[in-house]
């Protein structure tokens, strides 16, 4: 069992394991400097955190991603006004943290090396089609803009409704049918100029 | 592997999420239903086959939860400046307390009816004698008194 310094913890309900309790309760508990708690949160969506981070940035840096996308929401925790809405506002953190990592390599002119980085899963022996295919989507996300990206994976991969998208990125729902749209459109051009027959 | 292992919802849902209130300037040129399959099978390619993001450091959640420190509990950020506010009206009440006691405890109190009798005595002395003729001679003897040492 991981040892993890709790700072006031609150003792948990005997009838109910934190994996049972929804995001509202461990949010509350973890506002009280309950960080079991937010270990729970974090456990439960640093997979969904690191997938959408990887589809926008890379996977150079990760890790540090990651890491930043969940202080931040420790940090802003009492900023929150409803708990129960916190997968959505760690999407809309990880939105943030990815567009501000952007900008900086923008600044260093290293964006699209970084990009292009993509290491495949290691001790596997994936089959070569697979990974031509996901070659090619790697690199059809890698056309998209940003903004079109952040659509796409959101709602076609991380599987949020439009809704969530819409504020996640802070934008009206209009504009987010609109990106899916022209991003789809995009990537099957893209796919389909490759010989995948969609 | 699934078709739609992160979707489940149903087709009419999707329809209706897709291709309900569109931007006006925009053009569906297929049927929607045609376009929704395409759109099915494009996801369910891009579920499939997207990228998986390399594992995580072994001691990334470590790492994580060691650097929520003390100093940065949600609670203690959660204080702002405006949080101390309540002190003022409390700070108004308390400070009227402190005047209404304090004039309590050092207003004189009323005099006793011996001490009125006193008083009213003293009173009628004083002004008898202001013209009591011994009081006069007592002041014009202190004149010429004073007068003699002067010159």
């Amino acid at each position: 069992m991981l040892q993890v310094p709790c700072h006031c913890a609150i003792q948990q309900d005997d009838d109910q394991t934190p994996s049972q309790i929804e995001d509202g309760g461990l949010v509350r508990q973890a506002l009280v400097g309950d960080s079991r708690s937010f270990q729970q949160l974090y456990r439960r969506y640093q997979q969904r955190v690191r997938s959408t981070l990887y589809q926008l940035c890379g996977p150079s840096i990760l890790d540090d991603l990651v890491q930043e996308v969940f202080l931040r929401a420790w940090k802003g925790l009492p900023r929150l006004r409803e708990p129960s809405q916190f997968s959505t506002w760690l999407y809309r953190i990880s939105w943030n943290v990815a567009t501000d990592q952007r900008r900086k390599w923008a600044r260093h002119s290293s964006q699209e090396h970084r990009l292009s980085q993509l290491n495949p899963e290691e001790g596997q022996e994936p089959f070569l089609v697979q990974l031509h295919y996901q070659d090619l989507v790697q690199r059809s996300l890698a056309q998209l803009t940003l903004q079109q990206r952040a659509v796409l994976v959101l709602h076609d991969l991380e599987a949020l409704s439009q809704k969530e998208v819409a504020a996640v990125l802070n934008i009206p729902l209009g504009t987010v049918k609109s990106r899916l749209f022209h991003a789809r459109a995009a990537v099957r051009r893209f796919l389909q100029a490759e010989g995948v027959p969609l | 592997m699934t078709p739609f292992p992160l979707d489940n919802r149903p087709l009419d849902e999707l329809a209706a999420e897709s291709y309900s209130g569109a931007s006006p300037g925009e053009s569906f040129e297929e049927s929607p239903k045609q376009s929704l399959k395409e759109d099915r099978e494009l996801v369910d390619f891009l579920q499939r086959y997207q990228p998986l993001p390399p594992p995580p450091a072994a001691n990334l959640e470590v790492r994580i939860l060691t650097a929520l420190s003390p100093q940065h509990t949600p609670v203690q950020n959660k204080r702002s400046p405006w949080s101390f506010l309540w002190m003022v009206p409390s700070a108004i009440a308390l400070g009227i307390v402190v005047t209404w006691s304090a004039g309590q405890l050092l207003s004189p109190s009323p005099p006793s009816a011996a001490e009125l009798v006193e008083l009213e005595t003293y009173v009628e002395d004083s002004w008898d004698g202001v013209f009591s003729p011994s009081s006069q001679s007592e002041l014009d003897a202190e004149d010429e008194e004073v007068l003699l040492t002067t010159f």
